[in-house]
C-alpha cells in the first residue's frame, strides 16, 4: 500500500478523537502538509542518500499501548547500568507513542517542574505560539508527527532552578502488528534555569514499526540545556527523530547523539538561536554494521549576531554499514560575529561499508568565522605499526585506535552513569572491553600525580 | 651468546633495491652503532628487523634469539624482545601513554606466561621508569606522543623501552632534532638501561651521540652494505675525515 494513501486512512480515525474543534482544525491543516510534500525520494536533496521506498510496502495500522501496558522492555532488563541510569532519572516512558504515566516515578507533588500532555487543552495554545518557530517546512515526518500524536509530555520548567536529576523519556515499542508510533514533547526551560534530558530508544522483538518522534525544547534566558540520545540494537525500528531546540540569549545547549546498530534511523537535529550570545555544542558517534542504517541531519540556524556552535560527529563503518551525515549551517544577514564550527570523521572498516558526508554552509553575513572538514578513511598504518610495534596484537591495536576515535565524543557526556552505560556498549560493539578498563588506572594516575 | 646474526641481507623498496647484502652480528650486552651517510639504508634496516610492511626483503637471513625473525608477525618481534626507538614517533590522539603501555606490557606479560601486573604495581613502574628518562609524570596521562616537543618524543621513546625492557633495542636516529641538554638526557637514559642482558643498535648519522653512548663497535654503512667495522676510534676517525671518505674509494677494508 502507498505510504500516504495508508496515512490518510488511518488520518481519519485519528481526527475524530481531538480533545477540541480547534485541535481538530489543526490536525487537519498540518496533515494537509504532509500530503503536499508525500513521501520524500532521492530527488529531494534532503533525502537524497535515505532511501524510504519501504513504506510504500508495509501496511501500518496505528499504534495503541499494549493491553498489558507492563512498560517498557528496558525497565526489565537486568544491566546494572541501566538500571542505575534508570533510578537516577526522572523516567516518562512513552510506549507506541503513549505516556504510561503511572509507570513513571515521577513525583508530582514536585514542584520543580510541571507535566502535562501535549495535546491538553491549556498546553495546546502555548505549543501552538512557538509553532511557526519549531516547524521546518521541509520535513514531512514533522507534520505528520503534529497530525497523529495523541499523546506526549508537556513540561515547563520554571526559572531559575537546577533540575538535578536528568529526566530521560524512555521510548519503547512493543506491538505485534506493523505500526505506525507519534509522540510529541514540548519542553520550556524557564530563565537561568538547567535541565538534561536523555532520550532512549528501545525495542522489543514483534513487528516493524514506524516511529516519528519529536522533542521541541524552548531555552530561556540564561539557561542551560543538555540533551543525549541514546539509539542502540534497535532492529525492526524505522525511526525518525525530530529534535528542534530553539534559543533564547545567553543560554547553553549542548546535545550528544549516539546510534549504535541501528537497523534505520534518520535524526532531523536542529538548532536556531534566537538570542543573541548563545552556544550550542552537538556531537555524536555513531556505528553501523551489517545493514544497518543511520542518518544524521544537523541544521544549525544562526539567524542572530554573537552566537557560536561547535558540531563533531564520528562514524564508524563496518560490514554492510551505511550512514550519511549532512550538516547544515545557516547564518543570517544580521547574525554578525557569528562562530561555527563542524568537523564529521568517519572510519570505515569494511570493504562493503559506506558514508555519504555533507557540509553545507549559507552564509550571508559577512563578519563570522565558520569551518568544516569531513573525513573518511581507513585507520592510520602509521599508527597502528607503532602500537604493533609495542607487542599489541593487530586486533587490540586496532581498538585502542577506534577507543581513541570515539573517546573524545564520550567523555563530554556529564551523565555519569550515562557514560559508564555507552562506554560499556561501546565498548562491547567494538570489542574494547578491556581497554576502557584503563580509565580507572588513568583516574588514580591524575590523583597520584596532584 | 649471538643474539642477532643477519646474513647477506638484501631488501628492496618497490623493486628498488636499498640494502645490498649486509652481514652484521651483535652478541647480548653489546653496544653496537651504525653510522652512514643519508640514504644509505640504515632506518630501512631498522624498520626490516622491527617487521614494518612495505619492505621486500631479497635474500638473506636474521636469526634472532636462534629463531628466523623474518617469520616472525611484528608484534611478535616486540614480544620476543625487539624494540625500535622510531626516528619519527607517530601521535596517537585519544590514547594516553598510560593506557598504551598498560596495554603493551600487559599483552608482553601475557606472552611471557606472567599474570599481568595490577593497577598499583603498574603505576609504581610507570613512575620510576618515567624518572629515569627525566619525563614528568604528567606526560604519562597525555596522549601518546600528541603536541609533543621533538625531545619530549625523543624521550618517549625511550620511556617506552625502559618500559618493555627489550633484549635488542634499536635506536633509529633517536639523537636527531634534539639540543645538547636532551641529548644528554637521552643518552643517560640508555646508558641507565645498560645491561649484560641486553643489546642496543644505535644508529645514527652524526658522532656526538657517541660521545655520550660509548658503543663496543662502530659499523659504516654505505651504499646498502657494512663497508668499515672497528671500535669507537672509527666513529671519531669519521668524523673527522666526513663521509665524502668513504665516496673516495676507501672502503671494504677492515
Amino acid at each position: 500500500m502507498k505510504f500516504v494513501e495508508n496515512m490518510k486512512n488511518l488520518f481519519e480515525a485519528v481526527v475524530l478523537d481531538s480533545a477540541s474543534e480547534e485541535i481538530k482544525a489543526f490536525r487537519k491543516n498540518v496533515f494537509n502538509r504532509f500530503v503536499q510534500l508525500g513521501l520524500p525520494t532521492h530527488k529531494n536533496e534532503e533525502w537524497k542518500y535515505t532511501n524510504l521506498s519501504f513504506l510504500n510496502d508495509i501496511d501500518f495500522v496505528a499504534s495503541n499501548v499494549s493491553i498489558d501496558a507492563k512498560g517498557s522492555n528496558l525497565l526489565l532488563e537486568s544491566n546494572h547500568l541501566v538500571s542505575s541510569l534508570l533510578d537516577e532519572s526522572i523516567v516518562f516512558p512513552i510506549v507506541n507513542g503513549n505516556l504510561i504515566i503511572d509507570k513513571s516515578n515521577f513525583d508530582v507533588g514536585s514542584n520543580l517542574l510541571e507535566v502535562r500532555k501535549t495535546f491538553g487543552n491549556e498546553t495546546f495554545s502555548k505549543f501552538l505560539k512557538h509553532f511557526n518557530l519549531f516547524y521546518d517546512d521541509t520535513n514531512p515526518f514533522a507534520f505528520l508527527n503534529l497530525a497523529f500524536s495523541t499523546d506526549g509530555i508537556s513540561i515547563h520548567i520554571p526559572q531559575n532552578v537546577v533540575i538535578e536529576k536528568p529526566i530521560l523519556l524512555l521510548y519503547d515499542y512493543n506491538n505485534s502488528q506493523p505500526s505506525f508510533s507519534n509522540s510529541l514533547t514540548f519542553i520550556e526551560v524557564g530563565d537561568n534555569s538547567s535541565v538534561k534530558i536523555i532520550l532512549l530508544f528501545s525495542k522489543a522483538a514483534g513487528e516493524v514499526i514506524l516511529g516519528n518522534e519529536t522533542v521541541n525544547i524552548l531555552q530561556k534566558n540564561g539557561s542551560e540545556v543538555e540533551v543525549n540520545i541514546v539509539q542502540y540494537d534497535l532492529s525492526n525500528l524505522k525511526l525518525i527523530n525530530n529534535l528542534n531546540v530553539m534559543l533564547e540569549s545567553n543560554s547553553i545547549f549542548k546535545g550528544n547523539s549516539f546510534s549504535l546498530n541501528t537497523e534505520f534511523v534518520r535524526n532531523n537535529l536542529n538548532i536556531a538561536f534566537q538570542g543573541p550570545y548563545s552556544s550550542a555544542n552537538l556531537n555524536g558517534i555513531y556505528y553501523c554494521d551489517t545493514n544497518n542504517f543511520v542518518d544524521d541531519h544537523t541544521l544549525i540556524m544562526h539567524n542572530v549576531p554573537n552566537c557560536q556552535s561547535d558540531e563533531n560527529f564520528r562514524g564508524i563503518l563496518d560490514g554492510k554499514g551505511r550512514a550519511v551525515f549532512n550538516g547544515k549551517i545557516f547564518v543570517a544577514r544580521d547574525a554578525q560575529k557569528t562562530n561555527a564550527y563542524q568537523s564529521n570523521k568517519n572510519l570505515i572498516l569494511s570493504d562493503e561499508a559506506r558514508i555519504n558526508t555533507k557540509p553545507q554552509l549559507e552564509i550571508y553575513a559577512d563578519d563570522v568565522k565558520c569551518t568544516h572538514g569531513a573525513t573518511a578513511g581507513f585507520l592510520d598504518k602509521e599508527m597502528l605499526f607503532y602500537i604493533i610495534s609495542r607487542g599489541i596484537g593487530k586486533e587490540k591495536a586496532k581498538s585502542l585506535l577506534l577507543n581513541s576515535f570515539v573517546s573524545g565524543n564520550l567523555e563530554k557526556i556529564e551523565i555519569a552513569s550515562l557514560r559508564d552505560y555507552l562506554k560499556e556498549i561501546i565498548a562491547k560493539k567494538l570489542h574494547l572491553e578491556d581497554i576502557f578498563f584503563c580509565s580507572a588506572l588513568d583516574m588514580e594516575l591524575i590523583k597520584t600525580s596532584e | 651468546m649471538e643474539l642477532l646474526k643477519i646474513n647477506n641481507l638484501k631488501v628492496a623498496i618497490e623493486d628498488k633495491l636499498i640494502i645490498k647484502g649486509l652481514n652484521l652480528t651483535i652478541n647480548l650486552g653489546e653496544v653496537h652503532a651504525i653510522m652512514g651517510p643519508n640514504g644509505t639504508g640504515k632506518s630501512t634496516l631498522a624498520n626490516v628487523l622491527a617487521g614494518k610492511p612495505g619492505y621486500d626483503v631479497l635474500e638473506g637471513e636474521i636469526i634472532f634469539m636462534g629463531k628466523n625473525l623474518l617469520e616472525m608477525e611484528p608484534e611478535e618481534r616486540a614480544r620476543e624482545g625487539i624494540f625500535l626507538a622510531f626516528q619519527y614517533p607517530v601521535e596517537i590522539p585519544g590514547v594516553t601513554n598510560a593506557n598504551f603501555m598498560k596495554t603493551a606490557v600487559n599483552e608482553i606479560r601475557k606472552y611471557r606466561q606472567l599474570e599481568p601486573l595490577d593497577a598499583f604495581d603498574f603505576l609504581q613502574l610507570m613512575k620510576e621508569r618515567a624518572a629515569l628518562v627525566g619525563l614528568d609524570a604528567s606526560y604519562l596521562q597525555r596522549n601518546v606522543n600528541e603536541g609533543f616537543s621533538g625531545g619530549e618524543k625523543k624521550r618517549n621513546e625511550i620511556f617506552q623501552l625502559a618500559m618493555l625492557e627489550p633484549k635488542l633495542a634499536i635506536l633509529d636516529e633517536t639523537d636527531s632534532g634534539l639540543d645538547i641538554d636532551a641529548l644528554k638526557i637521552v643518552a643517560n637514559g640508555v646508558n641507565s638501561l645498560r645491561s649484560p642482558e641486553r643489546s642496543f643498535l644505535v644508529i645514527t648519522h652524526y658522532q656526538r651521540l657517541l660521545n655520550y653512548l660509548t658503543p663496543d663497535f662502530v659499523h659504516v654503512m654505505y651504499d646498502g652494505r657494512i663497508v668499515l667495522s672497528g671500535t669507537k676510534e672509527l666513529a671519531l676517525e669519521l668524523e673527522s675525515k666526513g663521509y665524502d671518505w668513504l665516496r673516495n674509494g676507501n672502503n671494504g677494508s677492515k
